[in-house]
């Protein structure tokens, strides 16, 4: 197991070694090639490591990936149709890659900056920005993903805001993996300064693609007062590896929501890991994950409160059905002094199949004596008596079930605030979840 | 209201049903006829629910022997759904709250489910609101409860009221009331029994499963039936439940007993 982890390590770099495209700033140059070198010592993980052991990667390692096309023609009113009304701007990034002709960005004001990697390097001021946030990933959960991702981005989205008084701009990421057997690794870093606010929806897709891997790091770092909501909607082909690594940083009095729902790929890993940096900060964290077929949907979330009084609440709900595998790691970290935390989490697991199975584990490490600390998992299947009670008012089976497992999701997404993804993600769950 | 000759709707001879290996009716019989009101009545775990659980298709329950027709076709392999769409429908004793699940959506989808599978027409939401607004005022409950999840926080009184509103909509020929007076005040049981005069008509039946008499000063039955020990073993006009009323049930199986003795 090992040993393939390793040899896939090692083709991976040398398939990429020919498109290294090394930046012309010496301290870019010198963080990938350190992650490079960390990454090559540091083999990727396996089910022996105890963060990883239901995350089973064997497919991915056995399977030989190139680097994916740079230049894949798309059609672009298969993209139009992902994209969303609520957007003001939507970044398209195919195979990883920032694509101009596809994304529309708003130039309309000036307040938050949506740009690559080399515009905001070109840019004086966020240049220093980009140069301090970038590669700061916070906080614990990481893992040689991301070293192989920072070695190997081929391109970084960057949104910066400054404060633009109370309306929330929405910003579409969409990724958009084209290739068979190719991978890349998505970048995005954004900076909200203090008081600002922002919407980003990270969005996954495959077009045409198949058994690739996707390997997105997205850092956010939050100011002091700025307010964040962070929508990740992993729905990658069903043969896709989807690997994610998201890590944000918390300064005094900041809010940051994140929606985590992910309902494509063969086997998909979201390590999320938020950082109270100062006193006070909210963090509110809802998940939703479907398992169907033989799909492994792992979510590992770490909140840390590192000061006093930070609030946390966090909401995980998985179906799973067929011979599907789903897990969900939720660590709470009260550090010591970080005196009245409050922090709730709830894990609520619906099975539908005997085959299908769900390991869940709440872990609470609190070193404070003044905080409330609340959590709960269950695991169960549809009620019986709500069964009948549809079906005696004349709902057949599948769809008195294809009911209530909808309404189990439902807490989940139903204060989405793009509006327009209730319907999409509605229609995966009435998709997913037949019997 | 009796009337000649009037159709039979529910025709249940010798049923025999179980749950979990526990015989709970045990040789039921009860002929139902077009615009009949029959109450069903009888002390705790007399096996008066189970009866209308097994009449609706619950699938805890077991039949293990007897006939259960409605308008002459036999429920007996057919799921709730199939027996709904027929015409059966059964008032929960204790409706079931469904987070997530919106009631004015449900009440919809389960109306055009019903009007679908009786070749009639099914209403768009539009349509639907218009429909459903007499059946609400009927029943004085106000738009706010279709904004609401199925039966979710509902008071005991909303919910029974809920349960009129679906028989409102579905406009079966055979409405099962189990205990559909308890957990109601006065004005709530009257709304309620109101609901139930102005739904029921010549062509079809009630049956009212109570604890109580006071149900029956709202919604007058034609007959009355006794249960124990998962039988029937009194049938009577509704003189009878004032009876019961005064001198409880112990008479009547005591009068049981010596005949069988």
């Amino acid at each position: 197991m090992s040993q393939q982890s390793v040899e896939f390590t090692a083709s991976l770099l040398k398939a990429d070694g020919a498109n290294v495209e090394h930046s012309t700033e010496d301290w870019l140059k010198s963080c990938q090639l350190d992650a490079r070198t960390h990454f090559e010592k540091c083999p990727l993980p396996t089910t022996s490591e105890e963060e990883w052991r239901f995350t089973d990667l064997t497919g991915l390692y056995k399977s030989t990936l190139t680097p994916s096309a740079l230049d894949t023609p798309i059609d672009p009113s298969v993209v139009k149709s992902f994209l969303i009304p609520e957007a003001s701007s939507s970044v398209v990034l195919v195979n990883g890659v920032y694509s101009p002709s596809l994304s529309t960005v708003s130039s309309a004001q000036t307040k938050i900056r949506v740009c690559n990697l080399k515009s905001a390097l070109n840019d004086a001021q966020l240049k220093v920005s980009v140069k301090r946030r970038l590669n700061s990933l916070e906080g614990d959960g990481v893992s040689g993903f991301c070293e192989m991702n920072t070695a190997l981005f081929k391109d970084v989205v960057v949104i910066h805001a400054d404060s633009n008084g109370n309306s929330f701009e929405t910003i579409h990421i969409l990724n958009i993996s084209t290739g068979k057997h190719t991978f890349n690794h998505p970048r995005l870093l954004l900076i909200a300064e203090e008081q600002a606010r922002v919407c980003v929806l990270e969005d996954y897709i495959g077009i045409g693609g198949f058994g690739y891997m996707t390997n997105a790091v997205s850092e956010l770092s939050l100011a002091a007062e700025s307010q964040v909501i962070h929508v990740k909607l992993q729905r990658d082909d069903d043969s896709a590896y989807h690997i994610a690594h998201t890590h944000v940083g918390i300064d005094k009095g900041a809010s940051y929501q994140n929606w985590s729902v992910s309902v494509g790929a063969v086997v998909s890993r979201h390590n999320l890991v938020t950082r109270q940096r100062e006193d006070g900060g909210h963090i509110a964290i809802k998940g939703l994950a479907l398992g169907h077929d033989k799909r492994i949907v792992d979510m590992h979330s770490c909140i840390e409160h590192t000061k006093p009084h930070g609030q946390s609440i966090q909401v995980h709900k998985t179906i799973a059905g067929d011979r599907s595998k789903i897990v969900f790691n939720g660590k709470v970290k009260v550090h010591k002094g970080a005196q009245q935390t409050n922090s709730s989490q709830q894990n609520r697991n619906l099975l539908l199949s005997a085959r299908a199975s769900v390991d869940t584990k709440p872990e609470l490490e609190i070193f404070a004596d003044d905080v409330k600390c609340a959590h709960g998992a269950t695991v169960g299947q549809v009620s019986e008596d709500e069964l009948f009670y549809l079906k005696s008012r004349g709902l057949d089976d599948d769809l008195a079930r294809n009911l209530l497992n909808y309404a189990f999701a439902k807490e989940v997404i139903e204060d989405l605030p793009i509006k327009s993804l209730g319907a999409v993600i509605e229609s995966y769950i009435r998709d997913q979840t037949k019997i | 209201m009796i009337i000649k000759n009037a159709a039979t709707i529910l025709s249940v001879h010798n049923l025999v049903a179980s749950i979990d290996g526990t015989q709970i009716l045990k040789g039921f019989d009860i002929t139902v006829k077009a615009g009949e009101i029959h109450a069903i009545m009888g002390p705790n775990g007399s096996g008066k629910s189970t009866f209308s659980k097994v009449l609706a298709g619950h699938p805890s329950y077991t039949v293990d022997g007897g006939t259960l027709e409605f308008k002459g076709q036999s429920l007996m392999d057919l799921e709730p759904d199939e027996r709904a769409k027929l015409g059966v429908f059964l008032g929960f004793q204790y409706p079931v709250e469904v987070p997530g699940v919106t009631n004015g959506s449900f009440l919809r989808l389960a109306y055009n489910t019903v009007q679908g599978a009786r070749g009639k027409d099914e209403l768009d939401p539009l349509e639907f609101d218009d429909f459903i607004q007499s059946k609400l005022s009927l029943l004085g409950m106000d738009a706010s409860f279709l904004e609401r999840s199925l039966n979710d926080g509902f008071s005991g009184g909303e919910k029974k009221r809920n349960e009129i509103l679906q028989m409102a909509i579905l406009e079966p020929t055979l409405a099962i009331l189990d205990e559909t007076d308890s957990g109601l005040d006065i004005d709530a049981l009257r709304v309620v029994a109101n609901g139930v005069n102005t739904l029921h008509g010549d062509s079809d039946a009630v049956v009212l499963v109570t604890h109580y008499q006071r149900l029956l000063n709202y919604i007058e039955p034609d007959f009355i039936h006794v249960v124990d020990g998962g039988r029937v073993i009194k049938t009577g006009d509704k003189s009878l439940a004032h009876e019961l009323e005064s001198r409880g049930y112990e008479w009547v199986l005591d009068e049981n007993r010596s005949r069988a003795a």
